[in-house]
């Protein structure tokens, strides 16, 4: 997190009124919402999805339903957290989507899986490729915690609160994904580059 | 507290993973910006109609202030009214005549006002409205 001048903090509403707000329909108080939170929630979809446009259209769709349901958000505090469990229901939503879409185009026969085309191999960088490919491997809680806490830098505590775990418990999660990645990795590394590139 | 980032053998918990963040493509303000305000483009019909319900509250809640004042005066006048007339209809149950309204009547009280001992024809007199017939001797 920033830091933030006081003098600024002080100027800024908070999440309880900009919520308020928006159930008048202010659209700048939830454009507020939306700029304070995008990030946050884009963490949140991707740790699940692992897929920068599967976590836009997450993001935005759990944006949509939370402003939908905006009367809901008892109390307003908690928006945050709030937010964050609908985007992550939604990224869950579309995950079981993606994964029934590529079963029933496997079994047509068709080409397309979720195997990266030779174009979009060459944008992406190959490591890109093998972190993506080793972390679909992973679980579905092994993928969040070691994504939101490794990469994206949230504190056991703030993932313990969004999934609804013990701190221990997340750790736990951590240690195993961590171990588990590592030896995924070393799997799918090019010869001669084992054990160099994930220390 | 324990910091699992920092190296513990006891613990052999293992430290992450260096290039992980290359999972997470890094993307420029003015990206964030896009998303956002398509996600606020796409939020304006929702935002329109929350905009129009709440116009439609506070009509109905400007209208019902001055029709509730005026119901509940209505309400208070009929509740006077009815209170009046209930006690003007109010019937109270005539008490029976004592004994002595019966006997003190005009003719009685005048001769108990005289000093002299009442006659046949006296009492006659004064039982006469009790259909009282005098009996010949």
């Amino acid at each position: 997190m920033k830091s933030r001048a006081p003098a600024l903090e002080a100027e800024e509403p908070s999440d309880a009124d900009l919520v308020v707000r928006a159930q008048g329909g202010e659209t700048g108080a939830f454009e507020s919402l939306v700029k304070r939170h995008i990030r946050a929630a884009h963490a949140v979809a991707f740790a699940v999805l692992a897929e920068q446009a599967d976590a836009d259209d997450a993001v935005q769709d759990g944006f949509l339903s939370a402003l939908q349901h905006l009367d809901s958000c008892s109390p307003a505090e908690k928006f945050r957290a709030w937010l964050l469990t609908i985007v992550r229901n939604r990224a869950f939503d579309m995950r079981r989507r993606n994964r029934v879409r590529s079963v029933d185009v496997l079994e047509e026969g068709t080409a397309r899986t979720n195997q990266p085309s030779p174009l979009e191999m060459a944008e992406r960088s190959e490591l890109s490729v093998r972190l993506q490919t080793a972390i679909e491997m992973l679980t579905d809680t092994q993928r969040e915690v070691l994504m939101m806490h490794d990469v994206q830098g949230w504190k056991h505590a703030e993932i313990a609160h969004l999934l609804g775990l013990a701190e221990s418990t997340v750790r736990v999660h951590l240690l195993h994904a961590r171990r588990r990645l590592r030896t995924l990795l070393l799997a799918v590394a090019p010869e001669g580059q084992q054990g160099e590139a994930f220390r | 507290m324990i910091d699992p980032n920092e190296h513990d053998d006891s613990l052999d918990f293992p430290a992450p993973v260096s290039e992980l963040s290359a999972a997470y493509p890094q993307r420029a303000s003015a990206e964030w910006d896009a998303l956002a305000a398509a996600i606020v483009k796409r939020a304006s019909p929702e935002l329109e109609r929350r905009r129009n319900e709440r116009g439609l509250v506070r009509s109905i809640l400007r209208l019902a202030r001055p029709v509730g004042a005026a119901a509940a005066a209505v309400l208070l006048l009929g509740a006077i009214g009815l209170a009046v007339t209930s006690d003007a209809e109010a019937t109270v149950p005539a008490a029976a005549p004592s004994f002595a309204e019966v006997v003190d009547r005009e003719p009685a009280s005048t001769l108990l006002a005289t000093d002299r001992p009442p006659s046949a024809n006296d009492l006659a007199s004064v039982l006469e409205d009790d259909s009282f017939t005098q009996v010949q001797p």
